[in-house]
């Protein structure tokens, strides 16, 4: 008999809730199409760790898969509930543990860069680093997107200058948390035992190393 | 000094001055950066000469030329839009000053970044700079009494209209660095990597 995974479970489990909730609100309430694409596409995305298990592609930690599920719940019954709109720190909570969980996945990218590509080394200093920039960067894209979703849709994802500066100081404390809990981890732990517990495969790990002929040849480091 | 290194330190002293005269605080980050970078390896390594790939430093003066060219034509044609442009004229300006940082890292430190990394480094830098250009447009708004806050607004249009102001620079950053990104990653194509992972000695 095939083994089940208490991961699977989780990933199903959100979904199939998530998916159960945007019956009931779009049923109950209106801005369906809103409601009802974030709630598809959150359940969608709440499959995601399982599908990439199944797949082969990588097998990720089930402490990592729940902090992955616990984010992508929160926002969706946020918007399913119209809690975003009800409470006022709603949305600093969704901000601050959506960039904990994706400061971590990219915490897991960096690391993977450093095993497989043998050009690259961030070293126990660059990673935090990284991790920080990134993470700042993709702050500002996600802030870029909702001003243009506003602009082109007419939608008030945006409510205010304050809503929106709010929410960036909300990603960054996020990203510092896991820069400084990260730096700490690499001063005593080495990233290969974490790398091996992903069971990437091949092709990936093929991509992230990729270079090209005239790449080939190691970077010279002058000290 | 290294022709380049000296030609950007009088560029980003003459950029700094600017700032100052129109009381522009924020406008001090770029040249402060720009000096700082040029500064560095000559500092660290006790050597005037010491500098950055030639490519690398002869690219970094573009943006400051035309900034302050902008800047002297705003003051006699006043620009619609000087502001947007001024902001992705600077962003072009972080960008190769965070690939200098990038250079410099490889070189002084563990880190060992290849072409296609300085350049995602330099991205990352140049927009993490404009989060800084945010927070001071806030404060801007905020003294000048422009509605803030959810309760200020009475429809979705004046808040979009706000909204839009505090989002500029970092809406032109962003678009402004991806095109940038893909030049000067072709750019550095024609760059050595060895030169990108080690200080140059200069003229």
């Amino acid at each position: 008999m095939k083994k089940i995974y208490l991961s699977d479970l989780v990933c199903i489990f959100a979904a199939a809730i998530l998916l159960y909730m945007t019956y009931l609100s779009v049923v109950g309430t209106d801005r369906t199409a809103y409601k009802l694409w974030t709630g598809v596409l959150c359940a969608l995305f709440c499959l995601v760790p399982m599908l990439f298990r199944h797949a082969g592609i990588m097998k990720l930690p089930l402490a990592l898969i729940l902090i992955i599920e616990i984010s992508i719940f929160i926002h969706a019954y946020g918007v399913l509930l119209l809690l975003y709109d009800d409470i006022l720190w709603y949305d600093t909570i969704t901000h601050l543990a959506s960039s904990i969980t994706i400061a971590l996945l990219v915490f897991y990218a960096l690391i993977a860069v450093e095993l497989f590509d043998h050009q690259t080394h961030f070293g126990p200093r660059g990673i935090p680093l990284f991790i920080l920039l990134i993470m700042m960067t993709f702050s500002i894209f996600w802030e870029v997107l909702e001003l243009i979703v506003d602009q082109t849709t007419g939608t008030n994802m945006q409510y205010s200058p304050w809503d929106t500066i709010r929410d960036i100081v909300c990603n960054d404390v996020g990203t510092i948390i896991v820069t400084l809990s990260v730096r700490f981890y690499l001063k005593g732990h080495t990233c290969e035992g974490f790398i091996e517990s992903l069971e990437l495969h091949p092709s990936l790990k093929g991509f992230v190393s990729r270079r090209s002929k005239k790449e080939e040849q190691p970077v010279l480091v002058d000290h | 000094m290294n022709r380049y290194s000296l030609v950007i330190l009088i560029l980003s002293v003459a950029i700094a001055a600017m700032s100052v005269w129109k009381s522009d605080w924020a406008g001090l980050i770029m040249p402060v950066i720009g000096i700082s970078v040029v500064c560095a390896p000559m500092i660290v390594t006790g050597d005037p000469n010491k500098g950055y790939d030639d490519h690398l430093m002869g690219i970094a003066v573009i943006p400051l030329v035309v900034f302050i060219v902008l800047f002297v034509a705003n003051l006699f044609f006043n620009f619609e839009y000087y502001y947007q442009a001024s902001i992705a004229v600077g962003a072009c300006a972080s960008m190769t000053f965070g690939m200098m940082i990038a250079v410099f890292m490889n070189a002084r430190t563990e880190i060992s970044l290849p072409r296609r990394w300085v350049v995602l480094f330099a991205l990352t830098f140049a927009c993490s700079l404009s989060i800084l250009y945010t927070f001071s447009t806030i404060y801007w708004m905020a003294s000048t009494g422009y509605p803030l806050f959810n309760g200020d607004f009475s429809n979705t249009l004046e808040n979009d209209v706000v909204n839009m102001m505090l989002m500029l620079p970092m809406a032109v950053t962003t678009v402004a660095t991806i095109v940038y990104a893909v030049i000067f990653n072709a750019y550095l194509k024609r760059v050595d990597s060895l030169e990108l992972s080690r200080l140059c000695p200069g003229e």
